[in-house]
């Protein structure tokens, strides 16, 4: 399979004596260019959706962070799980996680997305995104303020600074999309 | 090639029924819809809704919950005009409970609902331009929107999900210069319909992509229970506020604006309107808000005596109503919502018949559905 | 017209309607409980063999004229006997009045007649009344859930429904 410059980086650089100096300045400035224009896809579900909205308008502006929405899941690279995740809803998210290429994050945005939030007794609410996508960030409060939307993506941001392409991300397992 | 042998050519093309999935997840469908098309080229010949992708079950947890609970799950339901549930459900149980709120109670409560009224269609405003294609004056709505929002965490703490109207009154008197500051924004507000006129109102191209497009004809309207802005644009003056006034709207002067031709276009004019009479309101009731008590007395522990009771007022969206069935316990026995986006949704299965497929999102959005309110 | 008025025009054609007389204190309920209370409208009870008959009469007796279904529901009772109800809510816009229809069913293979030839806005509704209760409409082109999906098990909002945990509960 046709491997890109950076799945091979690794292999060649640590054989070499000071590899992991080139792999440290190659994370340096790969990681500086994720975190500075991260994707989000537009995945608005219930009331968080509104604030997510309210942070991308001019008051709470999110493209100062490089961050633009955009509808397709094949060109983002995060999800904002804005709103309670149903049960009928989340076969079409486990689907829309797995046709985003990778690297991609997740945050989760909401008491809801978090652990099912004031429907936690509920026959058709899925307890927590978690259950069925990795999470990377999780953000309290209902709805969560803009601002806290947006201090979850610098959080995200600083977590991005920490990733190596010597270590690749974990693929989740496939489950039985219903 | 002459055009009668282009046509020719066209008469013998065997066509099929063409299903196109406008799924769950898409940029215009105001949240979780899933409209499935049937096309016969560009011309719809069908149109199937799937909902229940928002469904959170919160009839079944009313049983589970005590009636001051239950407002935390009110706000909800429509999300974009939290003040209108939590008031419905505070109406519902305070019939039940035969108890009625203070006049400064009433008249504050009709501020922050009109105010509501005021942000909610700004919303439509915004996210309806960008269903049709203009990105900007969604930032202009959500600019007077975070306007009004600080007002409302002044009052309440909350900017979306307020909580706010209690049973029997409200939650807390107005801070010590509110009535000011809300004075000033209603003056700023005034000032910006002009401006939204010249952005979307009076530009040529959206002209051209409301009118005439999903017409709703007034006896439709009528089977299809639909109620709110939508059949004011059909040309049927029905609004709660006028027709069954409660919280004292009988003491306000104002207009109920209706269309003509129940289209796309008629929908929209009716809501910018209503900003403007919200205005209005809003005024009248600073002017004369009396003053007083803004509680009832309540006991600690609600438990309203047998009964039902159906309770209902003009959200933004339509006639939302609350039917709830109590048997003597501090929670409810049963609990129904007549949701106005609900029952407004059915009409899109006819209106679109017979429309281009490049119509289904602005008929969608004229609609002004919250899927909170669809699917509970 | 006034309740009495309605119901005198209803019950000169169908007699087998009966109305529901307002909920008097119950007799053992404690002092602080105070007088129930119910809404001054009419409110009918219809064996359910005559709700087509009834729901005709409704639309398009020209005193009645009632061409707004407000609203479409059920409730579930266990006690003090086992049964289920469909209540209608009924509104005119002419003469500006209004009726709740509630119509006793069983509890287990109820079913009452769809009104969607004469209300189009019973489609949803009744179909939301399937899916929460489990409650059939005859005559109904497309009797499937609407807001569950369509393997769902049980009927939610029925007082005695025991949910069954799958992998997104805790």
């Amino acid at each position: 399979m046709d491997k890109s410059v950076l799945d091979r980086l690794p292999g060649l650089a640590l054989n070499m004596p000071g590899g992991k100096v080139v792999i440290s300045t190659v994370d340096y400035f790969v990681n500086w260019a994720r975190k500075s224009a991260i994707w989000p896809m537009t995945f608005g579900l219930a009331c968080c959706a509104i604030e997510m909205m309210g942070s991308y308008a001019s008051r709470f502006d999110f493209d100062r962070f490089g961050v633009i929405p955009r509808p397709t899941p094949r060109q983002s690279d995060l999800m904002i799980i804005a709103g309670t995740v149903v049960k009928k809803m989340a076969p079409m998210i486990e689907r829309l996680y797995h046709q985003m290429p990778e690297p991609r994050w997740v945050i989760s945005m909401g008491a809801c997305a978090n652990k099912g939030g004031p429907y936690y007794d509920s026959y058709s609410v899925c307890k927590g995104v978690d259950k069925i996508i990795p999470v990377d960030i999780y953000i309290p409060g209902c709805p969560p303020r803009p601002e806290a939307l947006q201090y979850g993506m610098l959080e995200l941001m600083k977590k991005i600074e920490k990733m190596s392409i010597a270590k690749p991300p974990v693929m989740p397992p496939l489950s039985r999309i219903r | 090639m002459t055009t009668e042998v282009i046509k020719l050519q066209g008469a013998d093309l065997q066509t099929e029924e063409m299903i196109l999935n406008l799924g769950p997840q898409h940029p215009s469908t105001h949240g979780v819809l899933r409209v499935i098309l049937k096309l016969d080229g560009e011309v719809i010949t069908g149109a199937d809704l799937d909902v229940g992708y928002l469904h959170r079950g919160t009839e079944k947890l009313a049983e589970n919950r005590t009636y001051p609970q239950m407002l935390v799950i009110s706000d909800r339901w429509d999300y974009l005009s939290a003040m209108s549930n939590n008031l419905v459900w505070c109406l519902a149980v305070e019939k039940l409970l035969q108890i009625q709120a203070p006049p400064r109670a009433d008249y504050l409560r009709v501020i922050m609902v009109e105010l509501n009224r005021i942000a909610s269609h700004l919303v439509f405003f915004g996210t309806y331009g960008i269903d049709i294609g203009a990105y900007t004056p969604f930032l202009h709505a959500f600019r007077e929107r975070e306007k009004i929002l600080d007002l409302f965490e002044e009052v309440s703490g909350a900017r979306m999900t307020y909580n706010y109207i209690r049973i029997g009154g409200v939650m807390a008197d107005l801070p010590a210069d509110w009535i000011g500051k809300c004075r000033s924004f209603l003056e700023w507000m005034k000032e910006r319909f002009p401006e939204y006129d010249t952005l979307l109102t009076g530009n040529p191209i959206f002209q051209d992509r409301t009118k005439k497009i999903g017409v709703l004809t007034k006896e439709n309207a009528i089977a299809y229970g639909v109620t709110g802005p939508n059949l004011r644009g059909s040309g049927i003056k029905f609004d709660l506020r006028k027709d069954e006034p409660y919280c004292s709207y009988d003491k306000f002067q104002f207009d109920i604006p209706v269309g003509q031709d129940g289209d796309c276009w008629d929908r929209y004019w009716v809501r910018m309107q209503e900003m403007k009479e919200s205005v209005k309101i809003v005024e009248q009731a600073l002017d004369g808000l009396p003053a007083g008590e803004p509680n009832a007395k309540v006991p600690r522990i609600l438990r309203p005596p047998h009964g039902e009771a159906y309770a209902q007022l003009e959200a933004p969206r339509g006639a939302l109503g609350i039917y709830t069935i109590s048997d003597g316990n501090d929670k409810p026995y049963k609990v129904h919502v007549r949701a106005p986006s609900f029952i407004n949704l059915t009409m899109l299965q006819e209106i679109l018949i017979g429309q281009k497929v490049s119509d289904v999102v602005a008929t969608l959005g004229s609609i002004d559905i919250v899927l909170g309110e669809v699917d509970r | 017209m006034t309740n009495s008025e309605l119901f005198a025009v209803i019950r000169t054609k169908i007699s087998e309607v009966s109305e529901i007389p307002a909920p008097e204190a119950k007799a053992g309920a404690p002092a602080h409980e105070g007088k129930p209370y119910r809404d001054p409208y009419l409110f009918v009870s219809c064996p359910a063999a005559k709700w087509t008959d009834l729901s005709r009469l409704l639309k398009e007796d020209p005193q009645l004229d009632f061409d707004f279904l407000v609203m479409v529901t059920a409730a579930d009772y266990l006690t003090p006997e086992p049964k289920m109800e469909a209540i209608y809510h009924l509104y005119s816009f002419k003469h500006r009045h209004k009726i709740f229809v509630k119509i006793p069913l069983p509890r287990e293979n109820g079913s009452v007649a769809s009104v969607i030839s004469l209300w189009k806005t019973a489609d949803w509704q009744e179909r939301e009344v399937y899916d929460m209760y489990g409650m059939k409409f005859s005559g109904h082109p497309n009797m499937k859930r609407i807001l569950m999906w369509d393997g769902f098990p049980g009927w939610p909002l029925r007082k005695d429904y025991a949910h069954i945990p799958d992998r997104y509960d805790d």
